[in-house]
């Protein structure tokens, strides 16, 4: 099947995120972050580093919203998260593509069914039910799939596929939302090191060749510091380090780490 | 040569209360069941002699009347299943943690955990006065007593599927309905059609069983040539019931283990 080339998934303009004082405190008394205030501009590559537990992967959820912020203020494109209702969360969700460390994708069922979950928030309720996508909004999914080299597997069923190729899917399933900003959850860290390049190079293109914005947690110094532009570092919920990636050095890693 | 020293093993008083309740329970048992252990010993000529009496010469002219109930019966059984999936299957939802309130979750636990104390002879004879004595009042039994198993398998697969799916299509926007389409419904499909196809096979037996309030089938009959005391009859008919209730046991648990494994 072909697929006409139209305009590039992502011409919306990209989102900013603008945290102020930003406090998250988990039920079990956990404080996550303590007043973070961050400024993302539109369009920015920032890779968030720090141990596990230091509040990269909850920071990365305030922005979408999966984690509630206890205290702040959080400003993500026209939303304002602290006051958000269920249906704006999931409009601003609808915006965000997310890729995750263990893929997330539906292992029993075909890779273009999980791209198009990227249309969830874009098409009706019922045509999703039923699996009754849009030729439109399959046509995305064909681009998505296209964009990071894996358009040859779209009929295949997600568990066949190998860590590598399940991580493009869900690049893909992200983009197929055409998204104004993309977050990444520690996306290489189940797989090897020429893998996690590839997958790596795939973010980066999005954010070079289409513009959207793109913030990456990893735990890797030398994965930050190739393929961030800014970074960010986080130690016990608190914002360490924050600045472009030429002046992270070697001391402000070990300052990040501890 | 170094001696090891072993770390001395605690007594747990728990088990130990345990065995001994149960122990009790047991020799209590015993003893207030009246039996008549003088019987027992005639009990293996009295089996020995009612299977001559129903083995012997079996009435093979029954046997077509006997595949005609028999089939009544699993009919029975097949209708009940499905309405039983119908009801089951959005009922299971309510009660998955992450997906209804509390209230409503336990609400609907409580609700299966009843059906499933109650067995469905009994449910039939409660619905027999509205539906009258016919294979209808059996499918309905069955079909409730199907919600009370199916329900309890739902709500646990539901809650045991992969979490990252889940997460995946809420964090693209997706609202609670394509959550669970796109989000669990790939990932428990497996599980709930090797249930509806197990809760078939016991409503195949079930239904035989239901047959003994009168609401027909092959139950119905037996019951009827038991009660005339026609052990020839009675034979075929406890042929047909085994060979066709073992067939449908043998083709739905081959389907359900290419389900299973087929993942």
């Amino acid at each position: 099947m072909v697929v006409e080339h139209t305009s590039p998934t992502g011409a919306a303009s990209p989102w900013s995120v603008s945290m102020r004082d930003v406090t998250v405190r988990y039920a079990s008394g956990v404080v996550a972050l303590k007043n973070v205030s961050l400024d993302i501009r539109p369009g920015e590559m920032v890779s968030v580093v720090g141990l596990s537990g230091s509040g990269k992967s909850s920071l990365i959820r305030t922005i979408n919203g999966l984690v509630p912020i206890t205290s702040g203020s959080l400003r993500v494109g026209g939303y304002h998260l602290e006051s958000a209702r269920a249906g704006e969360l999931r409009r601003l969700r609808g915006e965000i593509g997310m890729i995750f460390q263990g893929f997330n994708l539906a292992k029993r069922t075909s890779v273009l069914n999980n791209v198009l979950v990227g249309r969830l928030a874009h098409t009706t309720t019922l045509r999703t039910l039923l699996g009754a996508y849009r030729a439109s909004d399959r046509e995305i999914a064909f681009e998505a799939l296209d964009r990071v080299g894996i358009l040859s597997k779209v009929w295949d069923r997600a568990s066949s596929l190998s860590g590598g190729q399940q991580q493009r899917v869900a690049i893909a399933r992200a983009l197929c939302q055409e998204p104004r900003l993309v977050l990444a959850d520690e996306p290489v860290a189940s797989l090897d090191p020429p893998t996690a390049h590839e997958v790596m190079d795939d973010l980066r293109r999005i954010n070079q060749d289409l513009g959207i914005t793109v913030i990456t947690n990893l735990h890797l110094i030398d994965l930050a510091r190739s393929y961030g532009t800014r970074i960010i570092g986080l130690r016990a919920g608190e914002v360490v380090f924050d600045g472009p990636v030429e002046s992270a050095s070697d001391s402000v890693f070990a300052k990040i780490y501890g | 040569m170094t001696v090891l020293t072993i770390p001395s093993r605690r007594r747990d008083w728990r088990r130990s209360t345990a065995v001994i309740i149960v122990g009790a329970v047991v020799i209590g048992a015993f003893w207030t069941v009246e039996v008549n252990w003088a019987r027992l010993a005639e009990l293996p000529a009295q089996v020995l002699h009612y299977l001559w009496l129903m083995f012997s010469d079996p009435d093979w002219s029954k046997v077509p009347e006997a595949l005609g109930q028999t089939w009544k019966s699993v009919a029975m059984a097949w209708v009940g299943t499905v309405i039983g999936i119908l009801l089951s299957f959005p009922l299971g939802f309510l009660a998955a943690r992450g997906f209804s309130p509390a209230p409503v979750r336990w609400g609907m636990r409580v609700g299966f955990a009843i059906i499933r104390a109650v067995p469905e002879i009994i449910i039939a004879i409660a619905i027999l006065s509205v539906t009258g004595l016919t294979p209808l009042t059996g499918a309905l039994a069955l079909a409730i007593g199907s919600v009370g198993t199916l329900g309890k398998w739902g709500y646990e697969a539901i809650e045991g599927v992969d979490p990252g799916p889940i997460e995946a299509t809420r964090a693209s926007g997706g609202n609670i309905a394509q959550i669970l389409r796109w989000g669990v419904w790939p990932s428990a499909t497996p599980d709930f059609i090797s249930f509806w196809l197990y809760r078939f096979e016991i409503n195949v037996r079930s239904s035989a069983v239901l047959g003994l309030i009168g609401v027909g089938g092959i139950g119905d009959m037996l019951t009827s040539y038991t009660q005339f005391r026609e052990w020839s009859t009675v034979g075929v008919l406890i042929i047909v019931v085994v060979i066709v209730t073992m067939g449908i046991d043998a083709v739905s648990g081959a389907i359900r283990r290419r389900i299973v494994e087929g993942t």
